[in-house]
Order: C-alpha cells, then sequence, then structure tokens
C-alpha cells in the first residue's frame, strides 16, 4: 500500500505533503475599481417604461414552471506540492466534484441524478510521459489506499504568461471541470425531453461563466440562471444617470425586478435582470445586496444581432422565481436571503457524499 | 415499498452515535410507527452479516426539519404569512430512538450505521423479550405492535412466574390514578392468569390469594361471569392462552354485624350475601376477645403515641384480661382501670383515659362480638384461622370496604399476621388441617392507606415492609396498588420485582424516581385506560406498554 505522495516521488518526481488542513484558500477578492462600460442593451418587448417592474404573485393553482434544479459542488483537498522542471512548487489538489439534478414532484424534492468524480488536479508542466507515470502512479495509489478512492487525473495550466497564482489556476480548472460535469448533465436532460416550456430548469449560479455555449445552446433553451452573487461595482447605466448594479439594487423594492437587457456571451446574448425576492429591511442583519438574484436566460435567438425577449415571458419566470422564496433556505446559510430554498437541498445533497479531508488525505 | 423493503436506515451521527444500548433510526416516508413498537435490524448489506439481527424498542419518536428556529420559521413563510402555501416542501425527516433487547448472535457491539430497520417478527420479539427461557410463564398482556401497511401485529406476553410470585423475585406493585389506570382491573387479570396457569406448571409453588376489598363491591363478584362478555374480550383471552373465566375457589369474608343470618357490614345485597352464605362460599369473620386483644395495638396505629403509653395499655390488658372473657367483661376492666389508673409507673392517669375513650370507640364495631350460639347458621369464623386453611389455588376475598380507617388497618393486620404465621389453625386439635398454603398472593388496594410514606414506622408499615422484603422466603407476595406511588413507603415498594404503571399525572410522573428513571416516563400522564406500562424483572425490555383482556368476573 503506498501513497499517493510516495508513488511520484518512486516516479522521480520531487513532492511535498500539505503544509496543513487550512492551506488551501479560495477567498474571493473584491474588486472596486471597475470603470468598464454597462454590459449590452436593454432587449425586452415591449420596452418597459419604468426602471423596476412590480412581479406578481402567482396563483395558488398555477402549477410551477421550474421542475428541475441542478447544482454542482466540490470540496477540494490539498495534496500537497510538486517541484516542476523549471524549479517552480506547485500545488496539488485533489477536487471531489459532485453535480446533482433535483426534481420537482408534488412539492417534494427528489433526487434525479447524481454525477460525481475525484479528480487529482496536476501541473501540465512536465513532459507527457511524465505526465502519464503521474497518472498511472497516482491513480492506482489512491485505489490501493487505506480509504479507497476511485481517482482521475487532469492537469491544469501553468503558464509564465499568466499572471495568476498556481492556485488560482488549479481553482480555475477545478470550477471548469465542474461546469462541464453540469453541461453535460443538462444535455442529456435535454435530449431526453424532459425540460421544456413548461418544465424549466434552474441551474444555480450565472450561465456567463460557462463556455462553448455556441454547441449548448439548444440544450440551454430552457434553462434559467439564478446567481447569488453578482458584481456590484458593474456600472448598469452611463451618462447623466449613470448608476453601478450596487446602487440600483439598493432602491430595488421587494417583489420587483429590473428590466431584462442582453450581455454578450461569445456571439451569443444572454438575457439577465435582478429580481429581489426578500427586503433586507425586514431583517437586520441582512446587507442591502442580500435578497436580490440576478436570473439569466438565453433569448429565443440568442445568436441574433438584436435578439428580444418577451416581457411576459421574463415576468412569467420572475414569478415563478419569486414563488421559490418560500420556505427560505434556513437562516443559518449567510446567504439564505438569495438562495432559493430548493438549491439550497441539492447543494446539500452533494455536501452529505462528500468524503471528508481526512478521509481523502489517507490516500497522500 | 414492498413488505421486504426496510422502514429506515440507522444513523450514527458525531453527535449521536449508535452505543450497545440505544440508536437513531431515521423512517421511511409513510412508514407509521409508535413508542413501544419493536423493531427488527439487520446490518447494511455490504458488511459483515456476523454481527447478527438486534431487535429494540421504540423510545421516542422525533421529526425534524431544516429550519433552525421558529423566526427561521417565521422568515421562511414571507415573514409571517400563514396563509402562503409553499411550492416547494421541506426537507423533513422522522426519526426514532430506541433501545436494544436482543442480538440473535449474542454480540454486543453498537449497532451498525445503515443498518436496515424492519417491522419484527412474532417469534423474534418473543426470543427478544426473552419470554422463551421462563420456567413457569404466567400471561400478563399482550403487545400492538405497528406492521406493514398499517396492519398491526398482536404478541401475548408473559411474566416469569419465578419472578412475579418467587423463589426467584417477587412482588407486584401498580400506581395511577383512580378509574383510568386499570389497577385494580389488572390485578385481578394477573390472578386469574396465575390460577389458571399454576396447573401447568411443571415446578415451583402454586399460590392461594387473599383479596382485599377496599372500596364498594369491586372485588366482590370475582367468581360470578361478567354478563356483558363480547367476542373481543374472548379472543383477547385466548390470544393470552387463557380461558375467558371469572376466579374459582372463591371465598368472601364479610365483618360480621349482627347475629342475624343474611346480613354483614358489607355493600352487596343482602340477598347476594344469603346467596353467598347458602352456597358456602362467603363467611363473616368476627374477633372475640381472645383474638382482638392479640392485635389491639393495631387498633391506635394511627394515634401519636410517642411514649407508647397507648402501647402499654394494650399489653396491660392482655396481662390482666383472660382471653375466654367476654367483650362485657373486657369493656368494664378497661374501664375501671381509667379510674383505678393501675400500673402508674409506667402509664399515667390521662393515658389511660384516652385509652378507655379510644378503646370504647373502636371496638363499638359489631364485629367485636363473641363466638354465636348458632355460629355456623351464621357462618361466623375467625378470620386468622380461616385464612391459615387456605390451600393453593384457593381465593379468599376480605371486605373491608364499609369499616372505618382504624379498622381497616386493624383487620389488614390481622391478616398478615395470620399469613406470616405458620401455626395450625387449630392448635388444640390433632385434627386439624396442617397450614400446608404455600405462597400466598396478597392483593392490597390503597397501600398509601397501609404503609403511608410518611408517618412514622408504624407496625402496619413495618408488617408490609417485612413482607415486600423477607416475604419471598416466606411464601407471602404482595401485590399492592395505590394512586401515587410517591405517598407509599418506599421499602414497600421498592422491593417488587415487577412494576405497573398506569395513567398517572405528569407532576407525579416526574417526582417518582422509578417512573422518571425509564425513558418512555413522558408518555405515562397520556397513558390511555387500559394501557399499562410494565416494568418486570425478566423483560429484556425494561419496560413494555401492555393491554390486557377486560374482566371476565362481573363487576362490581
Amino acid at each position: 500500500m503506498t501513497g499517493i505522495l510516495a508513488a511520484l516521488r518512486e516516479g522521480k518526481f520531487t513532492c511535498y505533503g500539505p503544509a496543513g488542513v487550512n492551506d488551501v484558500d479560495f477567498s474571493p477578492v473584491p474588486n472596486d475599481s471597475d470603470t468598464r462600460p454597462p454590459r449590452g442593451k436593454f432587449l425586452e418587448t415591449p420596452r418597459p417604461d419604468t426602471r423596476f417592474l412590480e412581479v406578481a404573485e402567482i396563483a395558488n393553482h398555477d402549477p410551477l414552471l421550474f421542475r428541475y434544479f441542478i447544482d454542482g459542488s466540490q470540496r477540494v483537498t490539498s495534496a500537497g506540492y510538486v517541484v516542476d522542471t523549471k524549479n517552480r512548487y506547485l500545488p496539488l489538489l485533489i477536487a471531489q466534484i459532485g453535480v446533482a439534478t433535483t426534481e420537482l414532484r408534488d412539492s417534494r424534492l427528489h433526487i434525479r441524478h447524481y454525477d460525481a468524480n475525484n479528480t487529482l488536479f496536476f501541473p501540465d508542466s512536465f513532459s507527457a510521459e511524465d505526465l502519464a507515470d503521474a497518472e498511472a502512479a497516482t491513480c492506482s495509489a489512491a485505489r490501493t489506499s487505506r480509504l479507497p478512492l476511485d481517482l482521475t487525473f487532469d492537469r491544469y495550466e501553468v503558464d509564465d504568461t499568466d499572471q495568476r497564482p498556481p492556485m488560482d489556476r488549479a481553482r480555475a480548472r477545478v470550477l471548469h471541470k465542474m461546469h462541464s460535469m453540469e453541461v453535460e448533465r443538462i444535455v442529456k436532460l435535454a435530449k431526453a425531453g424532459d425540460i421544456s416550456r413548461d418544465a424549466l430548469l434552474l441551474i444555480d449560479g450565472s450561465i456567463e461563466f460557462y463556455v462553448d455555449m455556441d454547441r449548448y445552446k439548444e440544450a440551454f433553451r430552457n434553462v434559467v440562471g439564478v446567481a447569488k452573487q453578482f458584481d456590484l461595482h458593474r456600472p448598469y447605466v452611463s451618462g447623466s444617470g449613470a448608476e453601478r448594479v450596487g446602487a440600483l439594487i439598493s432602491r430595488l423594492p421587494s417583489a420587483h425586478r429590473t428590466p431584462a437587457r442582453g450581455s454578450p456571451h461569445r456571439n451569443l446574448t444572454i438575457a439577465s435582470w435582478y429580481l429581489r425576492l426578500h427586503d433586507p429591511g425586514r431583517v437586520a442583519s441582512l446587507e442591502y445586496p442580500d435578497g436580490v438574484v440576478k436570473i439569466e436566460v438565453f433569448p429565443d435567438d440568442p445568436a441574433h444581432d438584436s435578439p428580444k425577449m418577451d416581457t411576459a415571458r421574463c415576468s412569467r419566470i420572475s414569478e415563478h422565481v419569486l414563488a421559490l422564496r418560500a420556505p427560505a433556505t434556513p437562516n443559518t446559510d449567510a446567504r439564505w436571503a438569495s438562495h432559493l430554498y430548493p438549491v439550497h437541498v441539492t447543494e446539500r445533497y452533494i455536501k452529505t457524499q462528500f468524503r471528508n479531508d481526512r478521509s481523502i488525505r489517507a490516500c497522500l | 415499498m414492498s413488505a421486504n423493503s426496510p422502514i429506515g436506515r440507522v444513523v450514527a451521527t458525531e453527535n449521536h452515535p449508535t452505543s450497545t444500548g440505544s440508536f437513531r433510526f431515521w423512517l421511511t416516508a409513510g412508514v407509521n410507527l409508535k413508542p413501544f413498537d419493536f423493531v427488527q435490524v439487520l446490518p447494511p448489506e455490504n458488511s459483515d452479516a456476523d454481527i447478527g439481527r438486534f431487535y429494540a424498542i421504540i423510545d421516542e419518536i422525533h421529526q425534524v426539519s431544516d429550519e433552525p428556529s421558529p423566526l427561521s420559521g417565521f422568515i421562511s413563510s414571507d415573514f409571517g404569512n400563514s396563509s402562503q402555501s409553499p411550492r416547494v416542501g421541506r426537507v423533513v425527516t422522522t426519526y426514532a430512538d430506541a433501545t436494544v433487547l436482543y442480538n440473535t448472535n449474542d454480540i454486543e457491539m453498537p449497532v451498525p450505521h445503515g443498518s436496515r430497520v424492519h417491522y419484527p417478527d412474532e417469534d423474534g420479539v418473543r426470543s427478544a423479550l426473552g419470554i422463551d427461557e421462563y420456567h413457569r410463564n404466567t400471561p400478563a398482556g399482550y403487545i400492538t405492535m405497528s406492521g406493514p401497511n398499517d396492519t398491526s401485529i398482536v404478541i401475548s406476553v408473559d411474566m416469569d412466574a419465578d419472578y412475579l410470585v418467587g423463589p426467584e423475585g417477587a412482588h407486584l406493585n401498580i400506581s395511577g390514578i383512580s378509574g383510568l389506570a386499570t389497577k385494580t382491573s389488572y390485578a385481578m387479570f394477573l390472578l386469574s392468569a396465575i390460577q389458571q396457569q399454576a396447573d401447568q406448571w411443571e415446578s415451583g409453588p402454586k399460590p392461594a390469594f387473599v383479596v382485599l376489598n377496599v372500596k364498594g363491591s369491586d372485588l366482590l363478584h370475582l367468581h360470578e361471569p361478567a354478563q356483558d362478555l363480547d367476542d373481543r374480550t374472548r379472543r383477547d383471552w385466548e390470544r393470552c392462552g387463557l380461558r375467558c373465566e371469572p376466579l374459582s375457589n372463591v371465598s368472601y369474608f364479610y365483618p360480621y354485624c349482627a347475629d342475624e343470618p343474611g346480613r354483614a357490614q358489607t355493600s352487596l345485597p343482602s340477598n347476594e350475601v344469603s346467596a353467598n352464605f347458602d352456597a358456602a362460599r362467603a363467611y363473616r369473620y368476627f374477633y372475640d376477645v381472645e383474638h382482638a386483644l392479640e392485635r389491639l395495638h393495631l387498633l391506635f396505629e394511627d394515634m401519636d403515641d410517642p411514649a407508647q403509653t397507648l402501647v402499654s395499655c394494650v399489653e396491660y390488658c392482655r396481662e390482666n384480661v383472660r382471653g375466654e372473657a367476654p367483650w362485657s367483661a373486657l369493656r368494664s376492666n378497661v374501664s375501671d382501670w381509667a379510674n383505678s389508673t393501675p400500673d402508674k409507673s409506667r402509664i399515667p392517669v390521662v393515658s389511660w383515659r384516652r385509652f378507655y375513650r379510644l378503646f370504647g370507640q373502636r371496638t363499638r364495631n359489631a364485629m367485636f362480638t363473641e363466638l354465636a350460639r348458632h355460629a355456623a347458621d351464621y357462618r361466623q369464623v375467625c378470620l386468622s384461622n380461616r385464612l391459615r386453611l387456605l390451600q393453593p389455588g384457593d381465593v379468599a376475598v376480605v371486605d373491608i370496604a364499609q369499616l372505618p380507617d382504624y379498622l381497616q388497618a386493624f383487620v389488614v393486620g390481622d391478616v398478615i399476621a395470620a399469613l406470616r404465621d405458620p401455626r395450625p389453625s387449630h392448635p388444640d386439635n390433632e385434627d386439624a388441617p396442617v397450614t400446608e398454603r404455600g405462597t400466598v398472593v396478597l392483593f392490597a388496594d390503597e397501600l398509601n392507606k397501609f404503609a403511608p410514606r410518611h408517618g412514622g414506622a408504624r407496625s402496619l408499615t413495618g408488617h408490609l415492609r417485612e413482607i415486600s422484603e423477607r416475604g419471598r422466603s416466606e411464601g407471602i407476595i404482595l401485590f399492592g396498588a395505590e394512586q401515587f406511588r410517591t405517598s407509599v413507603d418506599d421499602r414497600v415498594t421498592g422491593n417488587s420485582g415487577t412494576h405497573v404503571f398506569g395513567r398517572t399525572t405528569a407532576v407525579e410522573s416526574q417526582k417518582d424516581q422509578e417512573i422518571r428513571m425509564r425513558p418512555q416516563s413522558k408518555r405515562v400522564p397520556f397513558l390511555r385506560k387500559g394501557e399499562l406500562l410494565v416494568s418486570h424483572t425478566r423483560f429484556s425490555a425494561g419496560t413494555l406498554k401492555l393491554r390486557f383482556p377486560r374482566n371476565a368476573y362481573r363487576p362490581g
């Protein structure tokens, strides 16, 4: 029985164990010096004449539009460091990635699919032969360790021109893999005809982060992205009435939304708008962005130069997202006001499937 | 869900690990269980099967949601909009706490996480309770448990007579509030069960029974079949392996009233009394001077007598009155002594006068009389002598319901003394039957009256303590009942091998350590009529919730 690091050392890699349990720091860094112009144009038709649009409550007998909820989550464990050919000290990460799809039936959520993957992220600054050796050694060591782990192998780019720290690059690769798994599941659901205009799929997070959307735009036709975090410093309107997103949503009343506007996404357009679910004035601990979500959908023809989005569709989606504010995510989760409950449950399911760090480290 | 599907899974968490004695499991949605249900637990599919199956009893059932607090719930409903109907149901789960009773492989290891929980099988439950290992099975009622598809599984439960009426353990105590706790009914059911089942016991003593009737005519029809027995009642008796019959070999003892046939100090109508006399199943007990002097101290048990002067007066009477003297002579003597105050060094004059006053009041009852000329016609008997003649399987009902408290204590004291006194019924008569009654079960309701917790170590309490502590070896078994256990002397209740709890108040269930220490104590105030929590030395489950058949004798 050999650990992953011992297996790499036997393969002539120089590597070190992780320094401590918490040596993976993924804290987001705020950026309040954004001077970019507002993205995209308003695309709702007919164009709303007010900045804030009231969102109606749906009737009790009106079935919920959202049938599926998909979320991805990852737990990253530092697996140590490896010294590459240029004597760089580069992180090794083991990521447990899970993507869960829940289905809402009879007002109850049920797990429809769960896709999981455990991957060792290795820097790509080695020869193809060395990387193949590393893959074989680590995967075999993980399978035969004290707590066997079915491990796959992936590489993250280490590029001298990239100013990001290696850890951020590794992390980006983890997210990329998770997004790929989500997209793969969405494509399968769409191909199976499970999602439709009356059985939408709600994905946690912004769909702007997904790549290669040209290929998947059909699968995403009935997918709604709901992001609870977004760039508050981004200018929303320029000119005399210039306003940033943060200022705009601070005035957004509860159960109101902003008009949809299109954001370019390579050669596609994504329609997005903000919707306030909860009034922060009701709970002292809430900040002004809490309780606001950013909704993103593809217009009917996202590749068109000037795509349009029917106001009725925006309103309908908004009404059904608003209907998901109750029950709310438990307030033990700091994000509760913007975190839709079905997404919370889906995410929680994934987290119950993850092994803890200690058992992952048992493979090292 | 198929009938063979698990109804839940064991969960061992950091905060609540499983142990060798208890575990927690969540329930499949739609499964209904209740406290005191049994479950069987199979190890997880991919684990070592050598650990065997566990059987467990459910202590409590809980439901939990991911709502951390009421405030969170308020916020969650759009800040208190109670009419809003949520589009997504919250994640909730029902989980149960259970106590391990038995492992089929006799392994004492914690129940593994992920173990499959199933409805139990009848044989398994009986093994779990250890019933199959009893030497002298005595039906004690039945358990109704939840089964698949909302059906019920009914299992009869036995006690081991070795631990109920000796020789291994003994005594039974029943407590609960009046009416709802069905204390007397359960005691009579057990007596019936012992009486019927004793013939099938291969070894051990077959008991006789002495029943004290302390209120109304509750226990004065034990030999008569109930008129309104329905099929369900008969089925319940059969379920327990018993015949739906009243008690047999019953005789009644009423306090003597007057030298007239058919009269007695009892709640029974005179025609029923006469009928019992005619059927030779009833007697009227009396106390002549000789027998009364033996127990005279019991008449003053409730009086404060710190200097023991009343006891000294009693002793003086015993020393100076012949047993064959008539009551008139004794009363005259006591009157004289109250005036002349003999033995002044021991007994002050005020004590004599007090004794005279109390003696006069308390012996004024008609049962203090002489043997009548037509004693046989009047069915007049000396109670202690008759009790010494009891044979195995006999039931003697001593009616004290219409006597004042001090006379009830007097008679009870006499009964206890007679049972503890092994001498033959007629020492002068060589032909008199030798007392070989074996074990006697004494059923005493209102135990708090005879052995109160507060009231000093009175001699009746002392007698009952003696029975509780040494009665097992003497062959006297106490089946006591009271409304509040905490009002009865600890040493009297504490030695019981079997405790039965009927419905009682929440305060009592918290005050009584015997209840409070049990995981099911919170259920006691909510027990329904006819439901009892029974703790028997041989029950591996500790405490079971039992039901029992309606009595087959005519109620009073």
